[in-house]
């Protein structure tokens, strides 16, 4: 069966309503059979071998499941005391309409309706939301981008399944996310789940989102490395990382920076040529862990540039800094987070893209 | 000479630049010469990346000669992992890898204009990040002695 995601333009809603498609077609399969989700420009085409049954949904316990996860009140975080309202309203929209879904994904594609009913919460529409949607002093007011009923549905069911959030403290006792989705480019949901298991739960006190993205990239190679086992064609291969930040702005939470991390090159390196891989994670995962103590962000910082934005000024502010942890004797580098020959080849080359 | 479109790991991998990375690691390890890996990394021209090399080489006391006993010595210091006393031991007795002319020669030549010293500076100090083997290192120095 083959099921079609037209994508609207906002990447990380079409990322979250893929994966939500995904969780729906995996939960109706049982668990028996697991979907594969593919970019193909414009559309994100979903296949899987069982076709779906939509009246079991109700029963399912792997249903019940993905609601439980913790990812909902993040996902709802700007609707505060109700997000489980919402939770449940995703639960009842799903449950009444998937039938509908898989029938317009499957003929002509599920596109977005704007303009409909249900409007999109904040970490499903970073640029679009400010935490001010009221009238203001300047008579500023910007309504909230709304959508559909069935593709709003999707979209907070992959992200509960699909977003990462690091929470961490911010000046002044206040909060902060840090929020990243990996973009499939060609994903297996069972291995995804796999993965997510190795790479969602790590985390550091992180210097700034892109620091936190840098080293979310970097993770997400490795788990996939680790995964493949040496299987150049393992079916787990994302784009991109895209990423953003939510602070806390008095009671509300606004959205700040946000981007995207290419990892299709280090996801390369890391099915292509595992062992290399191995060395030159290790030493920057050393370095990513290093530089999250305090007094030492300057590593950290060189580290996620030469990550995000690789090239040859990366590298050398990347090699000064590193040279100057090896070469004093009171901050010491143990020997085995060195990098060995191969290893710094394959940085120089990653670095020359 | 490089072309403009030349590689860093190219140069990284060139015998002149290799030899003299090491040579530098051995200079940061044995004799912790902190000030030419500056003076590396703030050249900008030839010219300045010319004086860096003629400082370090300077202040780099290498080509020296141990005895017998002292070859013992240091051997034994290797062995039971006294490094800071094989250190002294090394640094007093001038003891080191040395580049030959011609792979200084052939710096000098890579390193020949802005891009160049760029791309030579940057394989250079990346030696520094790479592991040391200094029991490797120093057992191949006792065998050239």
């Amino acid at each position: 069966m083959e099921y079609r995601l037209i994508k609207s333009g906002l990447e990380m809603f079409d990322t979250a309503r893929a994966y939500g498609l995904a969780q729906l077609l995996q939960v109706l399969a049982g668990g028996r059979a697991a979907p594969r989700i593919l970019s193909q420009g414009g559309v994100f085409t979903l296949t899987i071998s069982t076709k779906p049954n939509p009246a079991t949904l109700k029963s399912s316990d792997l249903w019940r499941g993905a609601f439980g996860e913790s990812n909902w009140q993040k996902v709802f975080l700007t609707y505060k005391r109700a997000w489980s309202s919402q939770r449940d309203k995703v639960k009842r929209s799903l449950e009444s309409h998937s039938a509908d879904i898989f029938g317009k994904a499957e003929t002509d594609g599920l596109a977005v309706v704007f303009g409909g009913n249900f409007a999109l919460p904040g970490p499903l529409d970073p640029v679009g939301f400010k935490g001010l949607k009221g009238l203001t002093a300047g008579s500023y007011s910007e309504g909230q981008t709304t959508v559909d009923e069935f593709n709003w549905a999707l979209g907070c069911l992959g992200a509960a399944a699909a977003q990462r959030y690091k929470i961490q403290k911010a000046v002044g006792n206040k909060w902060e996310y840090y929020v990243t989705l990996p973009v499939p480019e060609e994903v297996q949901f069972g291995d995804f789940h796999a993965v997510r298991q190795l790479v969602y739960d790590k985390g550091l006190s992180y210097n700034g989102v892109r620091n936190a993205a840098a080293h979310f990239s970097l993770l997400l190679a490795s788990a996939i490395r680790e995964k493949a086992q040496g299987n150049p064609h393992f079916p787990v291969r994302f784009s991109n990382v895209l990423y953003f930040s939510l602070f806390q702005s008095g009671q509300q939470f606004k959205p700040a920076i946000g981007g995207a991390v290419n990892v299709g090159r280090l996801i390369e390196i890391a099915l292509a040529r595992p062992e290399v891989a191995l060395e030159m994670f290790k030493t920057w995962d050393y370095l990513f862990r290093r530089g999250s103590a305090q007094g030492n962000e300057d590593l950290a910082q060189a580290i996620t540039e030469l990550v995000m934005a690789p090239s040859l000024d990366t590298y050398y502010r990347h090699a000064r800094i590193f040279n100057r942890y090896v070469v004093d004797s009171t901050k010491r580098v143990r020997p085995e987070y060195l990098y060995d020959e191969t290893a710094l080849k394959e940085v120089l080359n990653y670095a020359e893209q | 000479m490089l072309s403009s479109d030349s590689k860093l790991s190219e140069v990284f991998a060139e015998e002149s630049v290799k030899s003299f990375g090491k040579c530098l690691r051995y200079a940061l390890w044995r004799d912790e010469d902190y000030a030419s890996l500056i003076e590396f990394e703030n050249a900008e021209t030839p010219t300045q990346f010319a004086d860096a090399v003629r400082k370090f080489l300077r202040r780099y006391r290498s080509g020296g000669f141990m005895d017998q006993t002292q070859r013992s010595r240091a051997s034994e210091m290797r062995k039971q992992n006294r490094w800071d006393g094989l250190k002294k031991l090394l640094r007093q007795y001038e003891v080191g890898p040395r580049p030959s002319e011609g792979q200084l020669e052939r710096l000098m030549q890579l390193a020949n204009d802005t891009n160049g010293v760029r791309l030579v500076q940057s394989a250079i100090i990346s030696y520094g990040l790479t592991k040391r083997e200094p029991y490797k290192e120093v057992e191949e120095l006792e065998k050239e002695n």
